[in-house]
């Protein structure tokens, strides 16, 4: 370790290498709080090379890394593994080309999301994903987890809006994938998104951009029921209506985020729904005339719509802000990302409900309703002896109950440690066996963030 | 064809290439054909989901989901011949891929033989999913490189319920271009913006049946400076260009000019659809090595989706060693074709 650590310190500089206690405690986590390794070191290369050789040099050393963004992994993507450095790519954060005509960016790795649609705007562009996290998250974080966000049933999630990359995979080869909207031969740019750091680390992504729309109708509506804003939500897909975003919290969220700002929901909800259309303004105000309609019927006891940005704001800030208010109600939780079909989205809040009464724990669910990916946060407090057990046995439940209704483990924050055990309740032995085949032959190592994905 | 017989045929040795519907024989690698069975398995139009065996008729779908209502927003090519595993192997898209994305955008799983016989799933059948590494992705453009696909989960919209097509005659392709690159990048939600070679640009609106006429008001106001406004169209599948050989090229929108100015005199008929993303383009057989050598000087790439061989001319993309990698793990014997190893005789 010594002479890797005076090699890296020769190519990222004596302030690129950090290894003492307080810098290694720093980075010894992600948002997965509960999951904490101190790594040997952290490196923070500043340029495309550095990364290059520090990913050579721990490879011909033979030492585990962990890329790492901003550190805002929900399954632990970014904890730290034993023995291994953490290589922290915040300093990458280049945006090195916005092609307004081609409706491109082109940007290094640890470039913050909302970054990325600050630099379009003054063309009228925006990056389209918008996990939660996005004014910190890194676009090499989202393509590593294949961020999602609000938008994902009519926009796809970060893969949709990747056009290229380059990256150096784990044992030091250089490669460039991609690079236009409408590629010829395998998408391997896709493929490459969502391989949770495994196949090595991305230097620079080529990210599709797309002209903001004109019009926004952002509408609130509260309910005395979970299960009546769940049937609101499957009355606008039957109306045939593609909202960008439908959301649902429910009461516990609404307390937490109530409490914890200014957003003012109506007073009394057992859920929030709410809804966004956007698009050209004609298209808009046909659509909310539609939408108001359904809404009308749906037994909503207070309805909002947005008059102006700072109203919309408003509406989206608890939204936004609900996972880091739940904070508040409780000192730790887990926050779960499994996937239901639409239509199954009552029977799984219903069950949630009911596992969350036998095991004791308060659940407050916020969720992406379009898109049946539920986000239940299991509040337990650490302190208390077997709390965290329990809540890691609640969650348990929750997923198997996901792929028992048809869904997956996780929409969007992906596998990383959390879920790294129900894998196999979702794929099969030889599933998993050709995934592990795939990682291996760009990381013959094992070096590239062991311990994700994998059981 | 079952799988026991694909794997038979893997068991002999055989170099063995997958055959869809046979609709765009120039995608086809040399050797022993081998076909996945065709059928509805599953249609969930409240999830937007659509589950079918590969060699499904693109047509069918198009059909089924029409009687509800939706749609496959990619304007499949060879829409009245193909089938959707060849959809998603050759990877190509239509002018309405302009809105949403391409076949990549709405291909959320499959199941597929790999070269060595073992059947896998890859992706899901929700629409959201980030769990386990995305192979339905690898096997969008694949060529058949990985394997055969059995089965093709979609995601799929709501169909609007009205839409109007126009054509916008401008008086070169500058302007044409210019129109095109100013139109893509404003927030009128086109459908599909092409620019047929060399000035006519196509624009397809669709939406609430209450706006669309507003909205086609609003957008020929705003184009009348640059030409003549002309009703289109609202079907406009590539496959229909006649021509002896049919290619798709992706191209950039900004580089346009200078990719018309290298084939102008090669292709005769060039569609640039999707706001200049890709080109449509026809020829005689006889211009092939012409053509080869122009995409070579100008670094670009053709797929041959009508024509005697393939899959591609000039440039290969980018990628071959990261491809070389995952081939290795999925057909290390070489049996499904390498398009990456093709000579090509121009």
């Amino acid at each position: 370790m010594k002479a890797l650590l005076s090699a890296l310190r020769k190519q990222l500089g004596e302030g690129g290498v950090l290894t003492d206690p307080p810098a290694r405690a720093a980075y010894s986590m992600d948002a997965l709080t509960a999951v904490r390794t101190r790594p040997q070191a952290v490196l923070l290369p500043q340029t495309q090379a550095q990364v290059v050789e520090a990913v050579r040099l721990l490879h011909q050393a033979g030492v585990p890394f962990v890329p790492r963004g901003s550190g805002t992994s929900l399954s632990g993507g970014a904890a730290p593994v034993e023995g291994g450095v953490v290589l922290a790519l915040h300093r990458l954060n280049r945006i090195l080309k916005i092609s307004p005509d081609d409706r491109t960016a082109r940007v290094e790795s640890g470039v913050a999301n909302l970054k990325v649609s600050d630099a379009a705007a003054p063309y009228g562009l925006y990056y389209a994903p918008d996990p939660s996290s996005q004014s910190t998250c890194t676009i090499g974080g989202n393509l590593a987890y294949n961020s999602g966000g609000a938008h994902c049933l009519k926009y796809g999630m970060t893969a949709n809006h990747v056009l290229g990359l380059k990256a150096v995979l784990a044992d030091g080869t250089l490669v460039e994938l991609g690079g236009g909207h409408e590629p010829v031969g395998p998408d391997l740019v896709g493929f490459f998104i969502g391989h949770e750091g495994t196949f090595g680390v991305v230097l620079e992504a080529t990210l599709r951009l797309l002209p903001r729309p004109e019009a926004y109708h952002t509408l609130l509506a509260a309910y005395p029921s979970l299960e009546s804003a769940g049937d609101a939500v499957a009355r606008i897909i039957k109306a045939g209506l593609l909202p960008g975003a439908m959301e649902i919290m429910d009461r516990l969220a609404i307390q937490a985020v109530e409490a914890a700002g200014d957003t003012r929901y109506p007073q009394g909800a057992a859920a929030v729904l709410i809804v966004e259309l956007e698009g050209t303004r004609h298209e808009v105000s046909a659509e909310a005339r539609a939408l108001e309609e359904v809404i009308d019927v749906t037994g909503a006891f207070a309805v909002r719509v947005a008059r102006n940005d700072k109203e919309r704001a408003a509406i989206w800030r608890g939204r936004k802000g609900a996972f880091s208010a739940v904070g508040r109600l409780s000192p730790d939780y887990l926050v779960q990302d499994g996937v239901v079909p639409r239509s199954r989205l009552g029977q799984a809040l219903t069950e949630i409900e009911r596992l969350a009464q036998n095991y004791g724990l308060r659940v407050a669910n916020v969720f992406h309703a379009g898109d049946g990916n539920l986000h239940p946060l299991i509040l337990y407090d650490a302190r208390e002896p077997g709390a965290f057990d329990r809540a890691e046995a609640l969650a348990a439940e929750i997923l198997r109950m996901c792929i028992r209704l048809g869904g997956v483990i996780t929409g969007e924050h992906g596998v990383g440690v959390e879920k790294r055990g129900f894998l196999p309740e979702q794929f099969s032995d030889t599933e998993i066996d050709l995934m592990k085949r795939v990682r291996k032959a760009m990381d013959p190592k094992g070096l590239a963030n062991p311990g994700k994905v994998f059981p | 064809m079952n799988i026991d017989t694909v794997r038979d045929l893997l068991d002999t040795g055989a170099a063995v290439a997958p055959h869809g519907r046979d609709s765009k024989p120039g995608l086809h690698a040399p050797g022993r054909a081998v076909r996945a069975s065709s059928g509805i398995l599953a249609y969930h139009p409240e999830e937007f989901v659509f589950t079918a065996k590969a060699a499904t008729p693109i047509s069918e779908m198009v059909e089924v989901l029409a009687n509800r209502n939706q749609h496959l927003p990619v304007d499949p090519p060879f829409a009245h011949e193909g089938s959707l595993g060849g959809l998603v192997a050759s990877g190509l898209s239509g002018p309405g891929r302009f809105r949403y994305g391409g076949v990549r955008d709405f291909l959320l799983g499959i199941r597929f033989v790999d070269g060595q016989g073992a059947v896998y799933r890859g992706g899901g059948r929700v629409v959201k999913n980030a769990s386990g590494f995305d192979f339905p992705k690898l096997f969008v453009g694949s060529l058949g490189a990985f394997g055969l696909l059995l089965e093709v989960t979609f995601k799929v919209f709501p169909a609007p319920q009205a839409r109007r097509a126009f054509y916008l005659e401008t008086p070169d392709f500058a302007t044409a271009h210019q129109v095109l690159i100013r139109l893509a990048n404003r927030p009128f939600d086109l459908e599909a913006l092409d620019l047929l070679a060399p000035r006519r640009l196509y624009l397809r609106l669709a939406g609430r049946a209450t706006a669309i006429d507003k909205r086609l008001r609003a957008l020929t106001t705003e184009l009348e400076p640059f030409g003549e406004v002309q009703e289109a169209p609202l079907e406009t599948d590539p496959a229909r260009m006649e021509g002896e050989m049919l290619v798709f090229l992706p191209t950039a929108p900004s580089e346009l000019a200078n990719t018309e100015n290298a084939l102008s005199s090669i292709l005769d008929q060039r569609r640039y659809q999707a706001g200049g993303t890709g080109l449509w383009g026809t020829l005689p057989e006889s211009r092939r090595p012409e053509l080869a050598r122009a995409l070579g000087d100008h670094g670009l790439t053709a797929l041959v989706a009508r024509g005697r061989t393939g899959p591609w001319l000039g440039i290969p993309p980018k990628g071959e060693p990261f491809f070389q990698r995952v081939k290795s793990v999925l057909d290390p014997k070489g049996r499904f074709p390498n398009p990456f190893k093709v000579t090509h005789a121009t």
